[in-house]
């Protein structure tokens, strides 16, 4: 294929088996992986500011296309000079394509050859999401990487549907690269799928290498699968993709998961999960969760975490913020402040280790403290021990 | 039990006949409150989606209503802490906080022989022992007594027993912690009716209390009360002491209620104006005239779709985060799709806007200049002379 100079290096400066520790340059910036980026659905992060938001530090977060494309809309955004000019934000951006969203949020999305046809939600008349309008509108939205519009399946499909699904995306990645108007300033990653079926995922991931993209993601794996079958078919993708450039694995966010993908050789993560479970009171730390609704913090003059630097656990304490569970925003607010403080910690501690060469040092200890009587998940286990990682008995 | 140094609070001011006056309350460790002030409506201390952080840019803001129908569920937390609410919700220790037994805008049909709250666990009474011991772990740096509010409309009945259950509450609370009065705010309660306010003023007037409450106001009264009843009830009390009142607080009405010598205002028009997705835009210093989008309006929406690839700043020339920092085009779409970032940026700027056209009246104040700056106001945005208030 044509070479095209893309904006983006990948470097890889450390290994640790299949696991590595990076430095991802864009055109705003630095990414050091393993990363996880914040979602910022709508233009922004729940309710933080851009200057809190740089508080936390995180140097990519992802905006959503289906959303962004409502509302403001592609002429608005390219009108106000892109998403990062839009929102006042000057480190990095990732936009999904929009068609995952459609699949899951709207009732009539049908799946022709053409692109994704659905109901508007405005007036209910049919538009079909194209992969030529993706690319339009994230060129509109000027995210420093985008997503290719990929055919997504439900990742329990199977036989025919998930067939046809593997090879149109391949036609699709084509049409995508075509259409996309800004390949020097914005780096197209394409979406390897094949559902739970190894040999679609060879045939997936054989056509997108081919086609010689910055970055790939690994897609249709985040729910309904048992985890058994998810951490094989992660793993045989890392292995096949190339090792100079980056990997993405969509929608996986839950701390265990993020961690063992690290051995198994992914680079980047997305999820809602953190700034989601902040709204029913949650918190994320290195035991697994807190319950911040429960009435036994009434009286917990602690932080959150002592070993956390974020401002929630610097200035308040659990039996405050169980006081503001009954209801107050800002109590989500702050237990969201440290949930994504807390993923983007566990990220950096994965890179120091790996830099440092104490990486299954620090997967023992980190899976010790989530599974204290060492009941740990068989496919914990199991993926681990590919890795020759064993566990701490 | 011995005071604490802390707890002290004073008031400094060269009281005049009648009329605006600057003033400043005090207390040991702490940055002084200057007065007219606005005591910013709240959740607890923190003003409706402003975080401390977001806080400390805003230097104007510097006094915090706290509703007790709110903190009085977190009682049993607050004893537990022990270390005062400021530190537990992480509120700046520069800002001043005022307990106010009600929330004017809040009415319901109590049995008239306590204080009852409306809390969100439902109706609690309240005794005079509970709240003197939530003030005192609290550390809150002022209150007002307990009392029982009701509007102009009511019956003299009514009235009566409102100044009964008030002054009844100011007496218990100050017999059993004298060391509670340098920081209270008695009140005067008695609704729309002359006589009897006066009857209430006179029956606290030399009670060792740190300033006065004139309750009831800041919800149905009209312009022509408010210019019969402060001067009359002010004109019983001793003018070294300050006064407190709640107000709509649209600025008129700020401008009105200073003229005639009232020190606090409590306010939830900054707020109010937020949740209606509107910044403030008036002139803040109308006796200089400036050419800016806007400065002929009090306020404008960022919710009208015009405003969708509007680059400008929600008020140009202000320096508050907001307007340094995003467009209106932005915040229009936030409000749009309802992220409470909108709401977050609105309130920055409000807060910002609001509680300088505070700072811009004491500085008149004390040039004494400050009838030329109202009338300036007037001209400009009430050229008819009307009689309305918010």
């Amino acid at each position: 294929g044509m070479e095209v100079e893309v904006p983006l290096k990948f470097v890889v400066h450390a290994t640790q088996g299949p696991s590595r520790a990076s430095t991802l340059t864009l055109p705003h910036g630095d990414v050091l992986t393993p990363v996880f980026m914040p979602v910022g659905t709508q233009g922004t992060i729940k309710g933080l500011t851009v200057e809190q938001l740089n508080e936390l530090g995180p140097q990519i977060i992802l905006g959503n296309t289906y959303h962004l494309g409502h509302r403001p809309g592609p002429d608005v955004m390219e009108e106000m000079g892109g998403l990062h000019t839009f929102m006042n934000w000057n480190k990095n951006l990732l936009t999904d394509s929009g068609g995952f969203q459609m699949v899951s949020l709207l009732k009539l999305a049908e799946i022709t050859e053409e692109g994704v046809k659905f109901e508007s939600p405005h007036d209910g008349s049919e538009l079909v999401l194209t992969p030529e309008k993706s690319m339009e509108i994230q060129n509109h939205i000027g995210a420093d990487i985008m997503m290719a519009l990929d055919d997504v399946v439900h990742s329990t499909t199977t036989g025919e549907r998930l067939e046809e699904a593997t090879h149109r995306t391949l036609r699709w990645i084509d049409r995508c690269i075509k259409a996309h108007k800004r390949p020097h300033e914005q780096n197209l990653f394409g979406i390897v799928q094949g559902g739970l079926n190894p040999r679609l995922r060879d045939i997936s991931l054989a056509g997108l290498i081919e086609r010689n993209l910055p970055g790939y993601a690994i897609g249709g794996l985040s729910g309904g699968e048992s985890k058994d079958e998810f951490w094989k078919i992660v793993f045989q993708c890392t292995q096949k993709l190339p090792a100079n450039k980056p990997r993405y694995l969509m929608g996986v966010g839950f701390p265990v998961d993020m961690v063992v993908c690290v051995a198994l050789g992914v680079d980047m993560f997305d999820c809602v999960y953190p700034t989601r479970t902040a709204r029913f009171g949650t918190a994320l730390v290195p035991t697994g969760l807190l319950s911040l609704k429960q009435n036994k913090f009434e009286n917990d003059f602690s932080p959150i975490d002592e070993t956390c630097t974020c401002g929630t656990c610097k200035n308040y304490t659990r039996a405050y913020l169980h006081s503001l569970c009954k209801g107050d925003e800002i109590g989500a607010q702050l237990v969201s402040v440290h949930n994504i403080a807390y993923q983007l910690g566990l990220m950096r501690a994965l890179r120091d280790n790996i830099i440092a060469g104490t990486f299954p040092e620090y997967v023992r200890s980190f899976m010790l403290l989530q599974f204290p009587t060492k009941e740990y998940p068989g496919w914990v286990v199991d993926a681990l021990k590919a890795v020759n990682i064993e566990l701490t008995y | 039990k011995p005071m604490e140094v802390e707890e002290i609070v004073t008031f400094h001011t060269t009281p005049t006949e009648k009329g605006p006056r600057y003033g400043e309350l005090h207390r040991a460790g702490n940055e002084p409150l200057a007065t007219p002030c606005c005591v910013l409506h709240s959740n607890n201390g923190i003003p409706f989606h402003l975080t401390s952080d977001l806080l400390k840019n805003l230097p104007y803001a510097t006094a915090l209503h706290v509703s007790l129908s709110d903190l009085y569920e977190n009682s049993k937390l607050i004893e537990n802490y022990g270390k005062g609410w400021k530190q537990l919700a992480h509120i700046p220790q520069g800002k001043w906080l005022f307990l106010d037994s009600t929330d004017p805008s809040i009415y319901f049909e109590s049995n008239m022989t306590c204080v009852v709250l409306q809390t969100r666990g439902g109706r609690v009474t309240v005794s005079t022992a509970a709240f003197a011991k939530l003030l005192e772990d609290s550390k809150i740096d002022v209150s007002t007594n307990l009392y029982y509010d009701i509007t102009w409309a009511h019956s003299r009945k009514r009235a009566v027993k409102s100044i009964e259950i008030s002054s009844k509450a100011l007496e218990e609370h100050l017999e059993g912690n004298p060391e509670h009065a340098a920081k209270m705010f008695g009140v005067i309660a008695g609704g729309g009716n002359i006589l009897e306010r006066e009857r209430a003023a006179d029956l606290i007037a030399d009670k060792p209390v740190l300033g006065f409450m004139l309750g009831g106001f800041g919800v149905d009264e009209t312009e022509e009360q408010i210019k019969e009843f402060i001067p009359n009830i002010a004109g019983r009390l001793p003018s070294s002491k300050p006064l407190m009142i709640h107000s709509a607080g649209d600025p008129y009405s700020v401008l009105l209620l200073i003229s005639l010598g009232i020190d606090l205002i409590v306010s939830p028009f900054s707020k109010a104006v937020s949740d209606l997705g509107c910044v403030l835009t008036w002139n803040l210093t109308p006796d200089v005239p400036v050419e800016r989008p806007d400065s002929d309006k009090i306020m404008v929406s960022l919710m009208d779709n015009n405003l969708k690839t509007d680059k400008s700043p929600p008020v140009q020339g202000c320096e508050c985060y907001t307007c340094k920092n995003h467009t209106r085009g932005y915040i229009c779409h936030l409000l749009n799709v309802h992220e409470m970032l909108g709401d977050t940026l609105l309130q920055i700027h409000n807060t910002h806007h609001y509680t300088k056209f505070f700072a811009e009246i004491r500085e008149r104040i004390s040039k004494g200049n400050f009838q030329e700056y109202f009338d300036a106001f007037n001209a400009i945005y009430r050229p008819d002379n009307s009689q309305a208030t918010a």
